[in-house]
């Protein structure tokens, strides 16, 4: 048993942490776009099809940066750190935007 | 019908060209020569990429010509992965089918040069 | 875990995400090849549909009855009706009774037969201003208007497609996020192997036979993966890209849900297409008359086509409208160019515009995946591209296996007997599957599918075939396990020749079973009355027979103990 949580601690769980990290980059990063092409004019459904035609290959980038980073914990701050501070910029943009009534 | 022709000329040419392409590189090129006896011209690498980007290109012409561009494009490059896979399986099991490949360049070669080269 | 520099990472990385994810990989890759074809599969597997794809047909003289007489699905509205009626404001609308709120038709260039939909409305919903659809789902016959019972199981269309995309597994939509992680670990595995393969231009054309099962396996493993490897990689992304609003990157239907349905409201007003029922009763004007402007418009635009997907919205009401969408058989992108329509008055309310940049592109790559074109040529080369997909994933396991069997030996280890149990299962465990629920198709009696005995789960002859398939592939994972012994002592498992050489056996029995119950070979299929659909099938199955018959014989009968462990040990990979 103590091997098998030392095998998940040290192969499986960076992976996951790794993954987790990327998507919730990508997560941020795509309702972020979203909402900064809405807010600046675009219509709804071009800034949706913007966001997820960029959103697989940030992931992928982001995904890869952070498992191959030379020091991981500050990887891990960007990535769950950006994604949460993106997710609510976003979140304030759309507040910002219904407020005011309009696309 | 038109489309047909166009596609059928589309995949001879993709299948020169990865052959070429395959030709140019000096192990492909030493499988097609050990295969058939007393062969010992060697065109050079460049020639053989530079007719493989030929009818790399010409393959995607005929391909526009066949279909509309969205099409064209999906065709040309599955048309390249097909074809290569296809001259690797050549090369592996009866590489001397390459050989008119080859024998294409040795039309051209000076004899004089190949006389030399039979040494 | 630290690696000593980046492309030892990268090896890690496709090595182990690679071996977990590929049995995944595998059953999606596989079964999307088999997808190309799913309608010509369908018409094999269902008899009754062997006839040439037809056009829409007339929605005055022959859909409109058949929505009439359609009721909701039983079982979805025993489900869906507790939670969406709201028991405050009476009793629950029994089924026969609930109102058409949308009804949808769809067809292909490939479909003989023509799938409709309705969504009926709850009118006492607990949420008012949610969707509160209950649905029914039908197959017709377009020449006649017939019901093409659903208990007889599309095998192509509904259970090897959707086995791709969500492996079949319905819980909480589990499946589609299996097969999402799956597919995003395919563009890791993608990125890390082109990263580690040294020789990617010089090995281009490499494979050689003569050299050792390591060897063999890696050549072929990354032949297949380079040549093909712009196929790899979009399928991949655009596996993703399509489910990506709905389960990948939920993000419109959550945390911008607002903003979506602010828009929704806005284009509601610019386009003129209602958004909600006026609440009043109206008739529908000719839906046909609309069919006919909207081909002459499309027409104008230099782009005649078929309807591909008609939608009729807020059926009944003084705001329904009909949407009318051309099929795209000619061109990658989707099924576009709507034209909506007035349901009351027929006049034309809105044409979609001109897409955008990005949505042109979005459109591509779905389309590209999705293969809604008519272009026979390409579908081939699709499956010829999913198939090198796989001899990629099944390269990668055998080349796994080979360069650790011997050093698992020596340890006393069994993970190389695991992983390559897990090997047989995925790739000739599924063929057998695959071949075995075609074949129990053509064995199983038709009177299987009446539908008076559909209520009885255990007797429905679709839910035999499945389980049958179901059952053959868990009966080859136990006898690749059995089998695979020798695979700890650093020798080949013999389950590889001996279930290779029953998907030989019962793919061509298959083709023999669909000759005698139903008189279709390929004398007849090819020559006498042709049906390629029917005949693509048949010729296919009797390849996969050839090859399998021809790799069983390859495959060593006994295995040479030291030989090969000895010489595996010559390769670092």
């Amino acid at each position: 048993m103590t091997s098998l949580w030392i095998g998940f601690r040290e192969y499986v769980s960076p992976v996951i942490a790794t993954f987790v990290g990327g998507y919730l980059f990508t997560w941020g990063f795509t309702s972020l776009v979203i909402s900064v092409c809405v807010f600046s004019g675009f219509d709804f459904h071009t800034a949706e099809y913007t966001g997820f035609l960029l959103a697989f290959p940030v992931f992928l980038l982001a995904f890869f940066l952070i498992f191959l980073s030379s020091y991981r914990p500050a990887a891990y701050l960007v990535s769950y750190g950006g994604g949460t501070l993106m997710t609510l910029c976003s979140w304030w943009l759309q507040l910002l935007m219904i407020d005011t009534g309009g696309i | 019908m038109q489309s047909i022709f166009w596609l059928i000329l589309a995949t001879l040419l993709m299948f020169l060209s990865m052959g070429w392409f395959a030709l140019s590189l000096s192990a492909h090129q030493k499988q097609v020569n050990q295969s058939a006896i007393g062969h010992s011209q060697k065109p050079k690498s460049a020639h053989f990429k530079w007719v493989g980007w030929i009818a790399l290109l010409l393959s995607g012409i005929c391909c526009l010509q066949a279909d509309h561009p969205s099409m064209a494009v999906l065709v040309w490059l599955m048309l390249i992965a097909c074809s290569a896979f296809s001259i690797a399986m050549i090369l592996s099991f009866r590489p001397w089918w390459l050989r008119p490949l080859m024998s294409v360049f040795c039309m051209f070669e000076n004899p004089a040069n190949s006389d030399s080269n039979k040494g | 875990m630290e690696f000593r520099n980046t492309r030892q990472g990268m090896a890690w990385l496709h090595t182990w995400l690679g071996l977990i994810l590929g049995f995944v990989l595998m059953i999606c890759f596989f079964f999307g090849s088999l997808s190309v074809f799913d309608r010509e599969i369908d018409r094999w597997a269902i008899p009754d549909t062997r006839f040439e794809p037809q056009p829409m047909p007339s929605f005055d003289d022959l859909l409109i009855d058949v929505y009439e007489r359609t009721l909701p699905d039983q079982d979805e509205y025993d489900t869906l009706m507790p939670l969406y009626h709201d028991e405050t404001q009476g009793p629950a609308t029994p089924s026969e009774q609930l109102p058409a709120d949308e009804y949808w038709a769809y067809t292909t260039h490939r479909d003989p037969v023509l799938r409709m939909g309705i969504g009926f409305r709850v009118p006492q919903a607990k949420n008012p201003e949610e969707h509160n659809h209950i649905h029914a789902n039908m197959t017709i016959d377009p020449r006649t208007g017939a019901d093409i019972p659903d208990e007889q199981l599309k095998i192509g269309s509904d259970w090897f497609y959707p086995l791709h995309y969500s492996l079949n597994l319905q819980w909480k939509f589990i499946g589609y996020y299996i097969v999402g992680i799956a597919a995003f670990f395919m563009l890791v595995a993608l990125v890390s192997g082109i990263w580690i393969h040294r020789k990617i231009f010089k090995e281009f054309f490499t494979f050689r036979p003569d050299k050792r099962p390591q060897r063999k396996a890696l050549d072929m493993h990354n032949m297949t993966g380079v040549v093909a490897l712009p196929f790899h990689f979009f399928f991949a992304l655009t596996g993703l890209i399509i489910f990506a609003s709905f389960f990948y990157l939920p993000v419109t239907n959550t945390l911008l849900k607002p903003l979506h349905e602010l828009h929704e409201e806005i284009e509601a007003t610019t386009t003129g297409l209602p958004h909600e029922r006026a609440g009043v009763e109206a008739p529908m004007a000719s839906v046909d008359a609309m069919i006919v402007d909207a081909k002459k418009r499309w027409d104008d635009r230099g782009m005649a086509g078929e309807v591909g997907f008609l939608m009729i919205h807020h059926v009944g009401d003084a705001n329904s409208y009909v949407s009318i969408y051309r099929a795209g058989s000619d061109r990658v992108a989707l099924v576009g160019e709507g034209i909506h329509y007035s349901a009351v008055s027929g006049e034309m309310i809105y044409e979609d515009p001109e897409k955008s940049f990005a949505e042109n592109a979005g459109e591509f790559l779905t389309g590209l995946h999705l293969q809604h074109f008519e272009h026979w040529f390409l579908r081939w080369l699709y499956v010829a591209g999913g198939l090198l997909g796989c001899v990629c994933i099944a390269t990668g396991f055998i080349f796994f296996v080979e360069k650790r069997k011997q050093q698992h030996y020596q340890a006393g280890s069994q993970a190389s007997r695991i992983v390559d149990a897990f090997a047989v299962t995925v790739i000739t465990g599924m063929l057998l599957a695959t071949v075995s629920m075609l074949l129990a198709n053509r064995l199983l009696p038709i009177e299987l599918s009446n539908s008076e005995l559909i209520n009885s789960d255990l007797i429905n002859k679709g839910d035999w075939e499945k389980t049958i398939f179901c059952g053959v592939w868990a009966l080859s994972f136990l006898h690749a396990v059995w089998r695979s012994a020798p695979v700890a002592r650093a020798q080949s498992n013999p389950a590889w020749r001996e279930q290779a050489f029953a998907v030989g056996a019962v793919a061509a029995l298959a083709v023999i079973a669909n000759w005698l119950t139903t008189g279709d070979n390929l004398i007849k299929t090819l020559l006498l009355d042709p049906y390629m659909a029917v005949a693509g099938v048949d010729i296919s199955l009797l390849l996969l027979s050839g090859i399998c018959f021809w790799t069983a014989f390859q495959l060593p009968k006994k295995h040479s103990e030291n030989t090969e462990a000895t010489q595996c040990n010559q390769f670092s990979g």
